[in-house]
């Protein structure tokens, strides 16, 4: 005989009283692994879409607003089989049209991608390669071709943003024709799977909208001959080391052409220029050439000596050394043309006046005075390529066909300003110090337009081998980067395992209740056999070790089935989140996968769970003594004590509660929420408490005579105080939970035209492909975009960046960013800050991290960032710059952003130009629709998207509301169980008790009676439990109910309560009659 | 130890209970003193509620006297903690219950094994031992069977040879025969009369039946917590 074989037979004989035990591990561990599972499925998904996004792409390189050679991919080969191809990648809007030419359907944030066959080198192809488009031809992804309703043959249309070298905010860019109409035919849906359909460098919620044509028919039409603003790079070797030899040759290949560089050799005039068709030099590239001469040349929009003026000339701010007596501060040098002309004399001012353009392209003139220290001849050699390639200029005949990017008046040209144009060109008709010019003419672009070095034989590539050591391609961005690493871990923005564990947590939290009082039940039913042990010599830790050893077994066979059944309860859970539940992860689709290891982990998971709630019950049994165990009675505490230390704990818990909450009264945010929530669990401990004194009042209360039927099923509740409180603690905490959970449901709806609503009051919310350059709340910026009447919206500027709305299951890095304007939304107090003071912290200087604004959702659950954080974000020049998370809104519309200001914005885009978000107001309802019909007619040609913000809102919502369907849905099982629980609660106490019953029944009480009795006792139970899960979970929602969108939906609420009322009830009556079935009478007989 | 040490003495013990209604303490042992030989045979008699398995308890270190002094072969039970005590109970005592408390899922020969395992292991000489002892109460050829597979005087019997197992120097039957009709009773009376001298273990037996008591050598009356 060994103490082995003694747990053995214990269990073997006990097998068919651990069945329900072994139910209850079952359903926690499976609950547990399937939790655990869909953290897998999540993370499988992800790594398919990565997949599918990226093929065998391992870094890119990817520019925003810059392009350089589509020739460096070849360029930078490294061996056979690592692959390098350039890409051409930009947003469009497309649409497909019917017979009559109607538009049929629409797409907007299209990826229209320039390839040529070295992308297929990255693509995971199953079959041949895609067919070789044409030009015009295009392969489509399926969503786009569902979207559209395309098919191969069909032809749709594209409107995309035409891209330029020179951004479009820069001073004297011009603004028209920027967008280009392409019509297309398709050629082939390609397949999700192995063609790379769903290519994509970013993650995103869904799979993009991308159209594939052939790389040098879409340089051409857009104008960008050559050109590439992404590479992308795969091969044998790990992704790090790729990545390290990818940028070492990128460093060793890159030309000047790459970073939009040129230099001119002039032999004629004796000169080499480096310039840009950016037009305006940037601050590293004047670094490297700082022993070189430096000019900066700009239009002067008059030249002026009193009553003498001369329109629309060059003059150029040239560094030392240009001439003999190079002017400084305030002087001038004029040429001869500009001295004959004006009259002009040594000594005599000269005032010019300028332009400068505003961040919205809003053009200010400005004028200043010059002392003239010299005149010069008209023109010399090598001066008139002084001028850059101003667009809309350089390549006119005609002075009188200017078109520039400033207010041009043709009328004001006179013969001898067209003869001097036809004559010399742009050469400068005056000369100024370059740091003057500086002054009055640096932008956020740039700080010269030309570089110039004497001309010599082979020279010129001296001159660009040197600037090629002293430039860095990495700060213009031309870096690649591991875009795969991440991607094919599929790390998800939340752990997904644990947020099914924390939903399903009360499902856990109630089988293993209902678990531990089945196997105390069986426990109990033993008790003389323990008393037997004991009484034989056997000490309680012994005994208690037995019983652990027998839970044990118990436990690792529950685990394991469990394990089983949480593999089907994450395919149900799977099978949800892709229909029913689909909201909470943005209607993505989900694929079901388990890992070994993570079923492993959720066996022991189970295992401990399970073995540590049956040593919480045999704990206090073997406690007991070996007399009240042998007469079959496990020992009840002394009533008195307990019964005092309850309630100093209840007044404590009480007292607790009543300081968190005034504490609270003026905290923000999580921490009010917080709080409340910690008083409302005091109060839920304070009411279990008191319940627990109550009973055992009830238990000891002998004396007073039985008023009625009812008053003697209360007292009957107080006979087993254990098992009533664990009914009355698991409903409590289940209405507790059901109520706080529905208190954060978000109603979209509520609020939504106030300003401090979710949309801020906005109307609508706007995002167009192509950027708006101008402000659309001034009359000029409407009379440019010909939108038609007022409108009053906040625009923001963007820089493309991952989707961190929570519509993305992936962890995203780099959320989108927007420049805006703090004082527009300051103005109009939009929106409701959770934590944070409001928009003017945008404008805050303090340190050297630019503060931002995020929605709450976005910053704790998608870049698990608070208040008071800083984090790196790269800008345009290929470095990082610091962002401090200065306030988190609640509830918005701009969910999914990093919000800084606009001039921080700018500092660090400079290239990125224009607006492309916009939220818009309307005073009046019935005025939306005709503002939106106003701005999407006269933005059609942006791919303008207006969404109703409350819509755009609701599907936000729905994400949070879609997890307190399954928080409830899970909690509505939990509480199923927990009704379940009352039920066995009920039976096994009326079974135990069938002796007493049936000598109730033999004095003469109907067997009608005996059911009121028994309904009257566990009723009670029920009613306690309701009673402190609603007071309790009262006091914890209390300051969610302030919170925009959010307030107690009571309907809900009094379903929910009614329908735990009506199954505790159910369950009860129905226990009652099992119980009470067939003749009691024989039952006094074994009594 | 010399043979005419007692092996059981007990010095004015009491035993109160707390009233449930708060008031005076219920009071069942008032004072008692007493001695037990070794290899005697006592029966302790009285009438409901006097006492009797509250003392048998008490002498069974199954509860704790509110006065007065225990001591079982010259060690006070007093001073003896609770794993003491088992390890007391295990090896120097046995104990026969009313109704006879043998574990449902254990064989007739594992039920008499159970106690070899409170602080060890089953030996060879344990299994020896539990056969010899099978044997000698006439249930050889029960040896696989389960309690639910005996009668009534049979499960008594099983519970015997258990308490007989660690070879106790005592022997606590609690109305052995109560729950047997009178020809089983009888039998196992006269058996545990038998393996008192066989097994030279003392017998302390508290019963309701004359006739049990009066196979004993000694009969202790008990009344009102007292010995009359």
């Amino acid at each position: 005989m060994t103490r082995t074989r003694l747990i053995f037979n214990s269990f073997a004989h006990h097998a068919r009283s651990h069945l329900g035990t072994l139910l209850g591990a079952i359903v926690a561990g499976a609950v547990l692994t399937g939790s655990l599972v869909v953290g897998d499925s999540v993370k499988r998904t992800l790594q398919i879409q990565a997949q599918q996004r990226l093929g065998y792409i391992q870094a890119a390189t990817v520019q925003h607003d810059r392009f350089f050679r589509g020739e460096l991919a070849k360029a930078i080969e490294l061996n056979n089989r690592t692959h390098f191809a350039p890409v051409l990648m930009l947003g469009a809007a497309g649409f497909a049209e019917d017979e009559s030419g109607a538009i049929k359907t629409r797409a907007n944030q299209i990826q229209l991608i320039g390839i040529d066959k070295s992308f297929w080198n990255h693509a995971m192809l199953k079959a041949n390669l895609p067919p070789t488009m044409k030009d015009g031809e295009a392969l489509i992804n399926p969503r786009l071709a569902a979207q559209l309703g395309l098919k191969a043959g069909d032809e749709f249309r594209l409107r995309i943003a035409k891209p330029s070298v020179l951004p479009r905010d820069a001073p004297l860019s011009v603004a028209e024709d920027l967008t280009a109409r392409l019509t297309l035919t398709v050629t082939q849906v390609t397949d999700a799977d192995s063609e790379l359909a769903n290519f994509s460098l970013r993650p995103g919620a869904v799979p993009p909208f991308n159209v594939f044509v052939p790389l040098a028919w879409l340089q051409k039409k857009s104008e960008l001959d050559g050109r590439a603003n992404a590479m992308l790079a795969s091969g044998p070797s790990p992704t790090a080391e790729l990545v390290q030899s990818a940028n070492a040759a990128l460093r060793n290949n890159w030309r000047l052409a790459d970073a939009e560089l040129e230099l001119i050799e002039n032999e004629k005039d004796g000169v080499i220029d480096l310039r840009t068709d950016r037009i305006f030099l940037d601050a590293n590239t004047l670094k490297a050439t700082a022993d070189s001469q430096t000019a900066l040349t700009y239009i002067a929009n008059e030249l002026r000596i009193g009553t003498n003026a001369v329109p629309y000339s060059m003059i150029s701010g040239v560094s030392d050394g240009f001439f003999e007596n190079t002017p400084t501060g305030d002087e001038t040098l004029i040429t001869q043309w500009l001295a004959d002309d004006l009259g002009a004399m040594v000594g005599n001012k000269i005032e010019v006046d300028y332009y400068v353009l505003g961040l919205n392209r809003q053009l200010e003139e400005r004028s200043h005075t010059f002392t003239i220290t010299g005149v010069v001849p008209t023109e010399k050699p090598g001066w008139r390529e002084l001028m850059p390639n101003f667009p809309g200029i350089v390549d006119k005949d005609n002075l009188r066909d200017w078109n520039p990017g400033i207010d041009f008046e043709s009328s004001r040209i006179r013969d001898q300003d067209e003869d001097y144009w036809k004559q010399h060109r742009g050469t400068p008709k005056a000369f100024i110090a370059l740091a003057t010019a500086q002054k009055l003419w640096a932008n956020r672009y740039g700080e010269a337009t030309t570089v110039r070095y004497t001309f010599a034989n082979e020279k010129r590539a001296q001159i660009e081998s040197a600037l090629q050591e002293k430039l860095n391609p990495a700060d213009i961005g031309l870096v690649f980067r591991d875009v795969r690493t991440e991607a094919i871990t599929g790390q998800s923005a939340s752990d997904f395992g644990g947020l099914f564990i924390g939903l399903s947590f009360f499902l856990v939290i109630a089988a293993l209740i209902l678990m531990g009082l089945l196997f105390v039940f069986g426990v109990e039913q033993r008790a003389p056999q323990i008393g037997t042990l004991l009484a034989i010599g056997f000490t309680g830790k012994t005994v208690r070790n037995l019983l652990l050893a027998e839970g044990f077994v118990l436990a690792l066979i529950g685990a394991a089935l469990g394990a089983w059944a949480g593999l089907a309860y994450t395919q149900a859970i799977v099978n949800l989140l892709n229909s029913e539940w689909g909201g909470a992860i943005g209607n993505g689709s989900l694929v079901y996968h388990a890992e070994p290891l993570t079923v492993l982990y959720g066996v022991l998971g189970g295992l401990f769970v399970a073995l540590f709630t049956i040593w919480l019950t045999v704990r206090k049994l073997s406690r007991a003594t070996a007399i009240t165990l042998l007469l079959g009675e496990p020992a009840q505490p002394a009533e008195t004590k307990a019964g005092r230390k309850a309630l100093v704990t209840a007044l404590l818990c009480a007292v607790g509660a009543i300081a968190l909450g005034f504490a609270m009264k003026d905290a923000q945010g999580q921490m009010k929420a917080g709080g409340f929530f910690g008083a409302g669990m005091l109060l839920l401990i304070s009411c279990l408490c008191v319940c627990h004194a109550w009973l055992g009042k009830l238990a000891t209360g002998g004396g007073a005579a039985f008023a009625s039927l009812g008053a003697m099923g209360w007292r009957g509740s107080a006979r087993r105080r254990g098992r009533s409180l664990a009914c009355i603690g698991l409903l409590a905490c289940g209405v507790f939970l059901l109520i706080a959970v529905g208190a954060f449901r978000l109603d979209p709806n509520e609020g939504a035209n106030e300003r401090w609503g979710g949309t801020g009051g906005f109307a609508l919310f706007g995002q167009s492909d192509v950027p708006v350059l101008y402000d659309l709340n001034t009359q000029t910026g409407r009379g440019e975009m010909a939108i038609d009447g007022e409108v009053d919206l906040v625009q923001f500027r963007v820089r493309a960046g991952d989707d961190a709305s929570c519509l993305n299951l992936n962890q995203t890095r780099e959320p989108r960013l927007l420049g805006v304007n703090p004082k527009a939304l300051a103005d109009k107090e939009a929106f409701t800050f959770a934590q944070g003071t409001g928009w003017e912290v945008l404008d805050e200087t303090e340190g050297d991290a630019v503060p931002a604004i995020v929605d709450m959702n976005t910053g704790m659950w998608m870049m698990h960032v608070k208040v008071g954080d800083v984090i790196d974000y790269p800008d345009e020049s290929g470095g990082t710059f610091k962002i401090r998370i200065a306030g988190f809104l609640a509830n918005s519309v701009l969910q999914g952003d990093l919000i800084i200001s606009e001039k921080q914005f700018v500092k660090h885009f400079p290239s990125a130009s224009g607006y492309r978000v916009f939220l818009i107001d309307s005073v009046d309802p019935k005025a939306t629709a005709a503002i939106a019909n106003a701005l999407s007619f006269a933005l059609e040609d942006y791919g303008l998207e207006l969404t109703p913000a409350t819509r755009r809102l609701a599907e936000f919502s729905k994400v949070q509301n879609t997890y307190l369907d399954i928080f409830q849905a899970l909690g509505g099982l939990a509480l199923l169980l927990g009704s379940v629980g009352l039920g066995v609660v009920v039976l096994r106490n009326v079974l135990e008790r069938r002796g007493e019953l049936a000598l109730l029944q033999a004095i003469g009480f109907r067997k009608s009676a005996l059911h009121w009795l028994v309904l009257a006792e566990h009723g009670g139970l029920l009613i306690l439990g309701l009673a402190a899960g609603i007071i309790s979970a009262a006091v914890a929602v209390w300051p969610a109910l302030s919170n925009p969108g959010q307030g107690m939906p009571l309907n809900l609420l009094a379903w929910t309560v009614g329908g735990i009322l009506l199954s505790g009830l159910l369950w009860t009556w129905l226990a009652a009659a099992a119980a009470l079935r067939g003749k009691l009478l024989p039952a006094l007989r074994h009594e | 130890m010399p043979n005419d040490t007692p092996l059981l003495q007990l010095k004015n013990i009491s035993r109160e209970f707390p009233s449930a209604e708060a008031g005076e303490p219920l009071q069942v042992l008032r004072n008692l003193s007493m001695e037990v030989a070794r290899g005697e045979s006592i029966a302790i008699v009285g009438p409901s509620g006097c006492g009797k398995s509250t003392l048998l308890n008490l002498i069974g270190t199954l509860d704790q006297p509110t006065n007065g002094t225990i001591a079982f072969d010259v060690r006070n039970l007093g001073e003896l903690d609770a794993d003491e005590l088992a390890i007391l109970r295990n090896r120097e005592m046995g104990f026969i219950f009313q109704s006879h408390h043998l574990l449902p899922q254990c064989t007739v020969m594992e039920n008499v094994l159970v106690p070899t395992l409170a602080h060890g292991r089953t030996t060879e000489d344990d299994e020896e031992r539990a056969h010899r002892l099978l044997d000698r109460v006439g249930l050889a050829a029960r040896l696989a069977h389960r309690p639910g597979q005996l009668s009534g005087g049979e499960r008594q019997r099983v519970a015997v040879v258990r308490a007989l197992i660690n070879q106790p120097q005592l022997l606590l039957a609690d109305e052995p025969t109560g729950a047997l009709d009178q020809a089983t009773a009888d039998h196992l009376g006269q058996l545990l009369v038998e393996l008192n001298a066989e097994e030279n273990v003392t017998l302390i037996t508290v019963t309701h039946s004359e006739k049990l008591a009066a196979q004993m050598a000694r009969t202790v009356e008990l009344n009102d917590g007292q010995i009359k």
